[in-house]
């Protein structure tokens, strides 16, 4: 038999169950039945048929689970008998009561390996140290409970394409709520970040098919959603940036911000309308990130000029290797290992982007001389293509000239020869 | 014999024969230059396979970084066989390395993580590594710099 | 006594000269020049291919990488490799317009019928030379000829499938194919073309050519050295004009063949888009036979008419002209109805 009501852990933890006492709750395949399903896919009223028809494409419909891993019952009593306060039948889980019922199965780590050894156990933990979960327990009907995210009876495992909390579609799903004005108002939290999130660098990223980009749970995690506050936000954005959350804690900024209690990283570029960092945020011109706190100090002013300066010279030699490149592919010109020598000087322009997050002019100068070397090496390909090509044609202008000699001698001595012929007489 | 009339026309036909001659030697030289230097063992960065050294220098269940011409390489030996990948992340170029505590290759840029045999298992990386042709000549581990 | 006339002593060059003297060859005409700019691209092809053979890689992991190294790293490689790719398609033009003057002039007329057939197995490896040299590279545009050329042969009837699969080396375009591609073609053709070749030569120097009625009292002059030295003209021209289009007019490898994901559609080698357009233009069905079938056995049934033309023909109608020159045209109406 399936977990009791009575023996759910609460939110905390409970002592995990023996695997003795697991496998004799576990009827075996040949004792399983769903009798639910067989009587009410038949009942005319359409609440109580459309549940049974939908959970026949459930990810729970595992006779081993059935109707009765949620609803309690007596599965094997075809008649109303099924139904019997006795069993612990619970016919409508009420909205607190859903993440403790799930949870009796997805934090019973013995039993979910009985089941599916892949899946991992703990989202109930989790989901109650969450806003939505405090939200949820406490009653509140417009939070999400395990079922508004992940569906009720006809719930596709999230790697399906059809879940609602798959990759793909978690977006859509978190602005279903997050966007509605009305929704939201209670709890004062805006709703302009699913709008953001599509304009910004991550979503267009992610809308044009890499779904490596991040959507709403990659920063604000899915279970234990929370957004990070101002002192760990670095940490959310440095899961894949790292070598930039590094960087940036070893400049200045790091422990100014701190102190401030200034946003890492999302008082720079922004958090959900994060766009594209370019060039123009350093520096002291209008468009300059810089200058919007440090219009008047003369010290910051001057690192983000001789920054800002470095990388217009990076920028300047990077387009003078690709121009380079791109006029002699153009002229049909072969440049052996351009391919390769480009993608050096594009992979040290990405390191100089992260280096600029030290607000060291010196470490970015030293990356800065990189990108010279390597446009350096690209140069000297396409002036060898190039001296290579025109070696090539003086040679074939030589050869052009002896070629023509040649034909001249040869026709001249055509000529003789008739002439020869015609004197000796028919 | 030759006579005098003979020896006037002979320099005439011999001009012109030598000058055919001539040119058309001259020419095959200056087509016999490039075919000499095409022959000549070609200058530089030497394609095809390079050598990144002894067998034994890779042991088993261990992975190296080598440079194979210009390119960073990782040379994976496991118990069956020796593989070589290039070192450049398929995200964003960045160069790739193995970590012996989580024995896997990790990228350090943004976090991409592959498996042994060079597919991206984690992160933003799109793509495996590329795996470039290894040969074993002699006692010798040769990796193709063609890619 | 000076060293040419001690060479001439040893090599017994008198009497060689006095019989090359002895052949006459007609005084104007061009197309008496054909078959031996013929045989000079031949040589211009074999000497070019023996220098790409020695950084050429014959697997096919390594084939495309090769190509793009002698273009790309080796001195001169770019110019080798463009003197083969060009001299390999004005090599088949020569062929086919030896091949038509041959037919227009009616010199297949005995006693040089065997010349003749020997021209048409010429003809074939020459083709077959240039079909599997278009495969080595291994590029997009490689595997592409290879895969539509073959596709053609399924519709030869009788021994359709048998040469569909002898011309990929299985059944599909892969690995296999450039193996055999590449034995066929610096081995089994060059060796079977040597054999024809010489035959032909021989052949043609036991039985010159036999000139028309009306051209019987043409003037005519030695082979050596009036018509050599003519000769000469034309083949350094010849080689002028190769040499011009290697280094102006670039014919890229292209990208690296992937026969995981192989690229669609495409047309075939340029020489068989008659083929090409007959088989989409063909109906599905003609007289109760396969479409493209029938089709493609008619076209076989033309060509070993074309193989026998000197037993059909005797006496060299004029007929037989006017057939050559529709031929002709429909064949490059037909080339230009393949392309898109």
């Amino acid at each position: 038999m399936l977990p009791s009501a009575q023996a759910v852990p609460s939110t905390g933890s409970a002592a995990p169950p023996s695997s003795a006492s697991v496998a004799s709750r576990l009827p075996s395949p040949t004792e399983a039945t769903n009798t639910c399903a067989s009587c009410h896919s038949t009942l005319t009223d359409a609440t109580l048929r459309t549940p049974a028809k939908e959970f026949l494409h459930s990810a729970h419909r595992d006779e081993r689970i059935g109707c009765v891993g949620c609803h309690k019952g007596d599965p094997r009593d075809p008649t109303v008998g099924a139904h019997s306060p006795s069993t612990g039948f619970i016919p409508h889980p009420t909205h607190a009561e859903v993440p403790r019922i799930c949870g009796g199965c997805h934090s019973d780590a013995a039993f979910i390996r009985l089941i599916n050894g892949r899946l991992s156990v703990g989202q109930a933990a989790l989901f109650n140290l969450s806003l939505h979960g405090k939200l949820t327990s406490a009653g509140d009907p417009a939070a999400p409970d395990c079922s508004t995210c992940h569906g009720k009876h006809d719930l596709e495992p999230p790697s399906s394409p059809l879940s609602p909390v798959n990759r793909a579609n978690v977006a859509k799903l978190c602005s279903g709520c997050h966007a509605d004005k009305e929704r939201m108002s209670k709890y004062d939290i805006r709703t302009d970040q699913f709008e953001k999130w599509q304009k910004s660098a991550h979503g267009q990223a992610f809308l044009a098919g890499n779904q490596n980009a991040p959507t709403c749970t990659g920063c604000h995690g899915a279970h234990a959603s929370t957004p990070p506050d101002a002192a760990s936000v670095a940490h959310a954005c440095g899961r894949c940036h790292e070598q930039e959350m590094q960087l940036f804690e070893q400049s200045p900024h790091s422990q100014g911000f701190r102190k401030r209690g200034l946003a890492q990283c999302v008082a720079c570029h922004g958090n959900h309308d994060v766009a594209r960092a370019s060039a123009l945020m350093v520096g002291v011109g209008p468009d300059s990130t810089c200058m919007k706190c440090h219009s008047h100090d003369d010290k910051p002013r001057q690192v983000a000029s001789d920054i800002s300066d470095l990388l217009r010279d990076a920028r300047e030699r990077a387009a003078e290797a690709r121009g380079a490149v791109a006029g002699a592919t153009a002229a049909g010109l072969r440049v052996a290992g351009a391919d390769y020598a480009l993608d050096q000087v594009s992979t040290a322009e990405q390191k100089v982007r992260g280096v600029v997050h030290t607000l060291d002019p010196a470490r970015v100068q030293a990356v800065v001389a990189d990108i010279d070397s390597a446009v350096d090496a690209t140069l000297t390909l396409v002036s060898n293509a190039e001296e290579a090509r025109s070696r090539e044609r003086r040679g074939y202008y030589v050869a052009l000239a002896l070629a023509g000699l040649l034909l001249v001698t040869l026709a001249l001595k055509t000529v003789q020869l008739d002439r020869r012929r015609r004197q000796a007489g028919p | 014999m030759s006579s005098n009339e003979d020896r006037k026309e002979v320099p005439r036909r011999d001009f012109l024969n030598v000058a055919v001659g001539g040119s058309a030697a001259a020419l095959a030289v200056a087509g016999g230059y490039p075919i000499v230097r095409y022959l000549e063992p070609p200058p530089g960065r030497a394609a095809g396979a390079v050598r990144v050294g002894k067998v034994e220098s890779f042991p088993v269940g261990t992975v190296h970084t080598v440079m194979v011409g210009e390119r960073p390489v990782l040379v994976v030996r496991t118990a069956d066989e020796i593989r070589a990948f290039s070192a450049l992340c398929t995200h964003l170029q960045c160069v790739v390395a193995y970590s012996p505590e989580s024995k896997q290759i990790e990228c350090p840029c943004h976090g991409g993580v592959y498996s042994l045999d060079g597919r991206n298992v984690a992160g933003p990386p799109p793509r495996p590594l590329q795996e470039l042709a290894v040969t074993i000549d002699e006692d010798f581990v040769l990796v193709s710099s063609a890619g | 006594m000076s060293v040419a006339g001690w060479l001439a002593d040893r090599v017994g060059w008198k009497g060689i000269e006095a019989s090359l003297a002895a052949h006459r060859a007609s005084r104007r005409g061009f197309m008496f020049h054909v078959g031996g700019i013929t045989l000079f691209l031949l040589v211009v092809q074999v000497v070019s291919g023996i220098l790409l053979a020695i950084y050429y890689r014959p697997d096919a992991d390594h084939a495309h990488a090769s190509v793009e190294r002698i273009v790309g790293e080796i001195p001169y490689g770019n110019l080798v490799r463009g003197v083969h790719v060009w001299a390999a398609d004005l090599f088949v033009v020569s062929l086919l317009i030896h091949l038509f003057t041959v037919v227009v002039r009616r010199s297949f007329r005995a006693p040089h019928e065997l010349t003749w057939v020997s021209g048409i197995a010429l003809l074939l490896v020459g083709l077959g030379q240039a079909f599997t040299g278009a495969v080595l590279p291994w590029s997009e545009k490689a595997y592409t000829d290879a895969r539509v050329g073959s596709e053609f042969a399924r519709y030869v009837p009788l021994v359709g499938d048998w040469l569909h699969r002898f011309m990929r080396g299985g059944e599909d375009v892969d690995s296999e194919t450039l193996a055999h591609a590449f034995g066929f073609h610096v081995a089994v053709l060059p060796a079977a073309m040597t054999l024809l070749l010489g035959t032909h030569l021989f052949l043609v120097s036991r039985r010159p050519v036999t000139p028309l009625p009306q051209a019987a009292t043409a003037p005519t002059i030695p082979l050596y050295p009036d018509f050599l030295v003519r000769l000469g003209v034309a083949l350094t021209g010849t080689m002028v004009l190769i040499l011009s289009l290697a280094i102006f007019w670039e014919r890229p490898v292209g990208p690296s063949a992937d026969p995981r994901t192989p690229p669609s559609g495409g047309l075939p080698p340029w020489y068989l888009l008659p083929a090409h357009a007959i088989l989409r233009a063909a109906p599905k069905e003609l007289l109760g036979i396969d479409g493209p079938t029938f089709l493609f056995g008619a076209a076989c049934v033309f060509g070993l008419i074309l193989l026998a033309l000197p037993f059909i023909d005797r006496r060299g109608s004029r007929l037989t002209v006017w057939l050559a020159w529709i031929a002709l045209l429909a064949l490059i109406l037909l080339s230009f109805r393949a392309l898109p």
